[in-house]
């Protein structure tokens, strides 16, 4: 067990392990519930919920198939993006705005979202703000279609395209498979 | 680089980004890892306020002191927890970590309503454990109570066991003096026979009427014999004794009792001479023993008990001589009266 790794000692029911995910992540999960909420309350609900479904999934990490932080990433977005489609669910595009956030200081730091970075750079801009609004926002095909103005298969294939780039990338360079 | 497509890749892509349903929600896969990796590289890094982290601390302090394995047992069986329920997770969690810096920064919630919202949820969360702790107590007094009576009856039951084995034994005591004091009673009641007949005995009556009776009595006794007399076959008996003397000798060996009749018996003049009965058992004359004396002083039926002065064993012959007053101890056998020879 490498000892950079904090999920194996939750999942081991470690004490302070859960505390430890806290120190580690907590800003990570901050931002990113920052981005589909839109008080601080509920962030801090968000994240309290996201905590405590990375503490029964803490099993399911595998070191082989990701960085670690991407891991608490991946749980993360599953029960934001859940909860942002439930709260928008009858919202209207225009109530959705793109809204796109200059990172001032910076953004989330680790070497998978590096090479995704990199990579998404190297897209075209419509490539990019589907994916942008698509990732960053949660916005569904739908939304982005309707707020972009481009065909549904458009949206549908650059996001599609986008992060199957992305994900070669990263078992080319990172380990992993498919 | 080859990049796989088809709806089966599509699929997968689109999970990631939320636009499929999920499939199976423990598999995390490369799609999701991509999808990850660039939501990270797109986030504005933030920094999460101090008040926030604490009571996620907190939280996290809550889950860890839980069973993981009974929420994992408890997941697994509810794939998809309603959203209702982590509220109430986080609210249980904040009155188990004991309240410390439980509100400390509860102004960090800038909703007013989310804060009336949390508060409203603890105070529930705190009414349900009040509610619990009285329950507890209650069932614990019924159950105090409970013990307590069982207790009592069982008690009772113990002294009830006693009291009963008491009376048995008490019953058993009775019975066995009861038998004893029957045995007893028969001892009694066969001294007490014992002893009637010995006062019968030692009262024999003299009236006549009432030897007749016994004597006839005597004669139904099993093994009574009866013998006639027969003169002396002595040459020089006397002649007036010849054919005069009737009558006969009930005896019983066992009893050792017996009676003597006689007809035409001379009566005798008791300061001159008195009859003697002799016993004379099986052995011979030599084994004479004397039954007693006796006067005739009527010349009708004369009955006269024999009361040997010891055993005879068994009796061969009863004779009759006269002696002198009182009788003798060794008798000459000269004044013969009657024989009765066993047959």
């Amino acid at each position: 067990m490498d000892p950079k790794h904090i999920l194996p000692k939750v999942a081991a029911g470690e004490a302070n392990a859960l505390r430890e995910l806290v120190e580690q992540y907590g800003d990570l999960l901050w931002s990113l519930a920052r981005r589909f909420t839109r008080s601080e309350a509920d962030a801090e609900e968000a994240v309290q919920d996201v905590l405590v479904y990375l503490w029964k999934k803490a099993p399911k990490f595998d070191p082989s198939r990701g960085e670690e932080v991407t891991f608490v990433s991946v749980v993360a977005r599953r029960r934001l993006i859940d909860r942002y489609r439930k709260e928008t669910r009858h919202a209207t595009p225009a109530q959705l705005p793109e809204e796109m956030v200059e990172a001032n200081n910076g953004t989330i730091r680790s070497e998978e979202a590096e090479i995704a970075k990199t990579l998404f750079e190297s897209l075209g801009e419509d490539q990019k703000r589907v994916l942008r609004l698509s990732i960053d926002r949660g916005f569904t095909h739908e939304v982005i279609a309707a707020q972009t103005g481009l065909p549904l298969g458009t949206v549908k294939t650059n996001i599609r395209r986008g992060l199957a780039q992305i994900r070669e990338q990263l078992i080319a360079r990172m380990g992993g498979s498919r | 680089m080859t990049i796989p497509s088809g709806n089966h890749d599509d699929l997968h892509l689109d999970r990631a980004t939320g636009d499929a349903p999920l499939g199976d929600e423990r598999v995390v896969t490369p799609e999701d890892r991509a999808a990850a990796a660039l939501h990270n590289a797109l986030t504005p890094a933030q920094t999460m306020p101090a008040p926030v982290r604490a009571r996620l601390l907190s939280l996290a302090d809550s889950l860890s002191s839980t069973d993981a394995r009974v929420t994992h047992v408890a997941h697994h069986m509810s794939p998809r927890p309603s959203r209702r329920l982590a509220p109430w997770l986080i609210a249980a969690a904040f009155v188990l970590a004991g309240g410390i810096g439980l509100w400390a920064g509860s102004r960090a919630i800038s909703s007013q309503r989310e804060l009336e919202s949390v508060r409203m949820q603890l105070t529930q969360a705190r009414q349900q454990v009040a509610i619990n702790e009285s329950l507890v107590a209650k069932s614990k007094e019924l159950l105090e109570r409970q013990m307590g009576l069982m207790d009592e009856t069982s008690r009772g039951q113990v002294e009830l066991a006693n009291q009963l084995a008491n009376a048995t034994a008490r019953l058993r005591d009775q019975e066995t003096q009861i038998a004893k004091a029957s045995v007893r009673d028969k001892e009694l009641s066969e001294q007490l026979n014992e002893a009637r007949l010995t006062i019968a005995k030692m009262n024999e009556p003299v009236d006549p009427a009432t030897l007749a009776q016994n004597r006839t009595k005597l004669l139904t006794v099993p093994d009574t014999i009866r013998v006639a007399w027969a003169p002396f076959d002595l040459p020089d008996a006397p002649a007036e004794q010849k054919g005069v003397v009737k009558g006969d000798v009930t005896w019983n060996d066992r009893l050792q009792t017996g009676y003597l009749r006689f007809e035409g018996l001379k009566p005798n003049d008791p300061k001159v001479e008195q009859y003697q009965v002799w016993v004379i058992d099986e052995r011979g004359l030599e084994q004479k023993v004397s039954g007693g004396v006796f006067n005739a002083s009527a010349n009708g039926e004369i009955i006269v008990p024999i009361t040997p002065g010891i055993d005879v064993g068994k009796v061969a012959l009863f004779a009759v001589t006269v002696e002198k007053p009182g009788g003798t101890w060794v008798p000459d056998l000269k004044r013969r009266v009657v024989v009765a020879p066993r047959s």
